[in-house]
């Protein structure tokens, strides 16, 4: 040490403001490094679980939402915890006590960082994802308010987090609570009860589903207001003053009612008939799907084009390829396989694939039990697989062992094309429950 | 001693768990530095702590620049005043010297147009002008010491209490330090817990000594190096003048206390 405490003469002008103690804690420590570490663990997820949630806001919305619930919220939760056993640390305790500022302004300027940061950092990769879906759908919007009531709810865990990591001294507690934190709010997305739409990390699979418009800012106030009620019990001092927090304490208990009163199975969930309507092609049999979908409808026509010349005006073929919420409604209808699950940035990466799968469904009949036994079962499985991979060849090392079928393969392709349609005809009208019933190529 | 005491004790009690560190002290203090001594275990910190409003006490009267630290709004008024540098100075490393320091200055309310001259110039006064912008971090023990110093004078006290200020300091920041509390002391009361009796011989002006949680003696630097008697070595100093006296008071306290009646002792014992 060579300075010594002789004042130097500093010539330069004193700073108009003293360096803000919110923007300080903002700045320093590991605040930023949290909201980093959130918004990679959303981006490596996103990109780990592939590229399919991107044509639909759906899907991108709810991907997101569990990330934030299921991985965020612990992470927010033990980062905060870490924060908040600073003082205890780095020996600040004693000379915090001597201040004559409130407690609860000097925890509100602390837990800043642990709250606020990793908001940000769910923010700004909820808002990449969105970006990066936004060229791929077809219609609807992102369902901001969730998202809001995401970078809410994850806010709320690192405060939570950053209250536990005052009270508790136990160095390991902050990354115990995070595993903690992530099995807890696994098993609340998971449960049956009504209770699960409490949590921030509970799933919803439907893509033409909207949430009702009060549940985002009615799950912000519940997690909001539990949080505050928490930090004014804790951070109000005189003692008399406590009696403040039951003011959000009881926001937050209202709000829960509220989301405790929705349907058990569907929570706030309701069709979207601007979602769910049907876009249908101009082919022969039709191919509709739900608007959701709507960018994919040329590549699935053009995936079933092949299987569709074979089926035009054959007797028993489908009316209609049907995709979606409505399914099979009149007759002639055939459930088509969700194109979604194989598309990327709505391509189809495997039409052929995607094809067989429609072959598949095609030829699939509900069979009751006690159906498809008999002597000629095996038989009937082999032309079933025959006419199937006739149709709409299995991509190789995806499909079951074809040797079996191959000699009535080898059948229909030695027949003419009026006979392969009056087979085709046969077979299609055929009962496949019934080996017996099955025609012989 | 005619200026009105900012620091009124009367009968002082604390105690942690069953030990009673301060028992029954009377003490008042008025502007000018002060040294605490004592040996260690002797209060000397119990009794800043409690000054500091950190602790509480069993039992007694506290009243702080003319408040009492027992009301709430009291209280919060006098640690406006207030400046502590506690033994164990805990800071943010990641933050800067500034930073910390104007951290501390909001916490103790001072006006916002006015932190940030108040920032540089405590800063300044501690000669750390020049790692302003520092962080806390990159600094030797000496220098978070003098952060520390720092961040206890940004309000610019009038009551200012230092808890082993000097430690981690090298002879001549210490040097410098005593100049800068001399400075303190002409306006602000001053009081400078510590073990180091060349500390009070350059800067106090008034030393308490306690010892086992009661005051032994009360006095001047001048009335304490008295008691310590002539010296046979013409080339003793005032520091060896000040350790003699300071162990001349404790001896004459002890010997107080044995003479005592033993039922008295005993009573004392387990209060």
């Amino acid at each position: 040490m060579t300075t010594t405490l002789t004042p130097p003469r500093a010539e330069k002008p004193a700073p108009a403001r003293a360096p803000a103690p919110l923007r300080t804690e903002l700045r320093r420590g590991l605040g930023p490094w949290t909201g980093a570490a959130v918004a990679l663990t959303v981006f490596v997820t996103m990109y780990g679980k592939g590229l399919g949630w991107q044509g639909r806001w759906a899907d991108a919305t709810n991907l997101l939402h569990v990330v934030a619930g299921l991985l965020c919220g612990p992470l927010a939760l033990a980062a905060g915890c870490w924060q908040g056993g600073r003082d205890r640390r780095r020996r600040t305790t004693e000379l915090w006590e001597s201040v004559p500022r409130s407690p609860l302004r000097r925890l509100l300027v602390s837990v800043a960082p642990s709250a606020l940061w990793p908001a940000a950092g769910l923010l700004l990769a909820d808002a990449v994802c969105l970006l990066a879906t936004w060229p791929y759908v077809s219609a609807g919007r992102p369902f901001l308010e969730l998202l809001a009531a995401d970078a809410v709810a994850v806010a709320a865990l690192g405060a939570l987090g950053h209250l536990a990591g005052r009270v508790a001294r136990w160095r390991l507690t902050a990354p115990l609570l995070g595993i903690v934190g992530y099995v807890a709010l696994g098993l609340a997305a998971y449960t049956e009860g009504t209770a699960r739409w409490l949590g921030p990390a509970g799933e919803h699979q439907f893509s033409w589903d909207r949430p009702v418009w009060w549940y985002g800012p009615v799950s912000m106030a519940w997690t909001a207001g539990l949080t505050l009620a928490v930090l004014l019990a804790y951070g109000l001092r005189p003692a008399r003053l406590r009696v403040l927090a039951l003011v959000p304490l009881a926001v937050a208990v209202a709000a829960a009612g509220l989301i405790l009163r929705l349907p058990q199975d569907q929570g706030p969930w309701r069709p979207d008939p601007a979602l769910s309507r049907q876009i249908c092609d101009d082919g022969t049999p039709q191919i509709c799907l739900t608007a959701v979908d709507e960018a994919l409808l040329p590549e699935v026509s053009a995936a079933l084009a092949p299987l569709n010349s074979r089926l035009k005006g054959m007797p028993g073929a489908p009316a209609r390829w049907v995709g979606g919420i409505s399914g099979p409604a009149l007759p002639g209808d055939i459930e088509l396989p969700s194109p979604r699950q194989d598309a990327v940035r709505n391509r189809l990466v495997r039409p052929d694939l995607y094809l067989n799968s429609a072959v598949n469904w095609l030829f699939s009949d509900t069979c009751q039990d006690g159906d498809g036994a008999g002597p000629n079962a095996e038989r009937s499985w082999a032309i079933h697989l025959a006419v199937t991979e006739w149709l709409a060849p299995t991509p190789d090392d995806y499909g079951p062992d074809t040797t079996g079928a191959q000699p009535y393969i080898d059948r229909l392709d030695a027949k003419s094309p009026a006979e392969q349609r009056d087979y085709l005809t046969r077979y299609l009208a055929a009962n496949t429950c019934r080996p017996d019933e099955v025609p012989i190529p | 001693m005619n200026q009105p005491a900012t620091v009124a004790v009367t009968g002082l009690t604390v105690r942690h768990r069953r030990t009673v560190a301060l028992d029954a002290l009377d003490l008042s203090l008025s502007p000018g530095i002060h040294g605490l001594l004592g040996p260690n275990g002797a209060g000397k910190t119990s009794l800043i702590r409690v000054l500091a409003t950190v602790a509480a006490p069993a039992s007694g009267r506290v009243e702080l620049l003319g408040g009492d630290v027992g009301s709430h709004g009291e209280r919060t008024a006098i640690r406006r005043r207030l400046g502590y540098l506690p033994q164990e100075f805990g800071c943010y490393p990641a933050f800067t010297v500034r930073e910390f320091v104007a951290y501390v200055a909001w916490l103790k309310e001072v006006p916002a147009d006015r932190a940030a001259a108040a920032v540089e110039r405590a800063v300044e006064r501690v000669g750390l002008a020049d790692r302003i912008d520092a962080r806390m971090k990159t600094l030797s023990g000496g220098m978070v010491r003098r952060a520390g110093i720092a961040q206890a004078i940004v309000n610019e006290p009038e009551l200012l209490l230092l808890d082993e200020p000097t430690a981690g300091l090298d002879p001549e920041q210490r040097v410098d330090f005593r100049a800068l509390l001399r400075e303190l002391g002409t306006e602000a009361t001053v009081v400078v817990s510590t073990h180091l009796v060349e500390d009070v011989a350059a800067a106090c002006t008034d030393v308490a000594l306690i010892e086992s949680g009661v005051l032994a003696f009360r006095g001047t630097t001048a009335e304490l190096a008295a008691l310590g008697g002539e010296s046979g070595d013409p080339g003793d100093s005032t520091t060896n003048a000040i350790e003699r006296g300071y162990t001349a008071a404790l001896r004459a306290h002890r010997d107080r206390l044995a003479a005592r009646p033993a039922g008295q002792r005993a009573k004392e014992s387990l209060r």
